[in-house]
């Protein structure tokens, strides 16, 4: 089966947004990609999404410039910006902590599959984690996501 | 003799306590399905505070990761058979 929205396609996307995000000298703390995933409903008739998730520091400014590029780009379905408190940024630094040293990953963060969907959209959702040059700062988290549409058993 | 049951008959309800407090957890991830299937019913409605034991605070922050969820499909809005 030939996937239509290759890896390749789905990595351009990502970098697309990270450019966007360096270019307004944003700092990128985590990145992650989750495996093609059911969605609980369909969006855009479409029954599977690909997630990443981006954590980053920046300045408010660059946000809503951000989130215009999501909703012009075709290829992202949903996206959800964030912004994370402290226990928030705790929980996740504690998280990839314990997953670094575990060799089992239970949760989503080390799930990898290929894609086989038909269409050539992808949904990623992004986790941004926002940061203020100065000492305390709200942090803000965003997630995007992308869909494809998977046909119904994959190969 | 015949006597009637009295009502009520030594009951102590069971005490019931927030799991976040107790647990010192500060944070609730939006995007752990599988625990947030815990304060979710069968047909994907929030379950309230009564059920859950959940103190104020804490049922505000779960419902709101719940919605965020909610808006990316990693819960559905209303379904039946949810669990």
């Amino acid at each position: 089966m030939t996937p239509v929205l290759s890896d390749s396609q789905v990595d351009e996307t990502i970098a697309k947004f990270k450019k966007i995000l360096e270019d307004s000298k944003a700092e990128i703390v985590y990145q992650n990609k989750w495996k093609l995933r059911k969605l609980a409903y369909p969006i855009q008739k479409k029954s599977t999404g690909m997630y990443q998730v981006i954590e980053f520091k920046a300045a408010p400014s660059i946000i809503s410039n951000l989130e215009r590029e999501y909703r012009l780009d075709d290829r992202i379905i949903r996206f959800l910006t964030i912004a994370l408190d402290k226990h928030g940024v705790e929980y996740n630094i504690k998280k990839r902590e314990t997953t670094s040293t575990k060799e089992k990953e239970v949760k989503e963060e080390n799930k990898k599959e290929k894609k086989t969907s038909k269409k050539e959209e992808e949904i990623s959702a992004k986790n941004n984690e926002k940061d203020l040059i100065k000492s305390e700062e709200p942090i803000k988290e965003s997630k995007k996501e992308g869909s494809k549409e998977g046909s119904p058993e994959s190969v | 003799m015949l006597v009637n049951e009295s009502i009520n008959r030594d009951r102590t309800p069971e005490k019931k306590y927030c799991r976040f407090r107790k647990f010192g957890i500060k944070y609730i991830d939006y995007k752990e399905h599988d625990f947030l299937l815990q304060f979710v019913n069968e047909q994907g409605k929030v379950l309230p505070r009564r059920y859950t034991g959940n103190s104020a605070k804490y049922q505000k922050k779960v419902c709101q990761a719940i919605k965020r969820a909610r808006h990316l499909a990693i819960l559905p809005f209303t379904t039946d058979e949810l669990k």
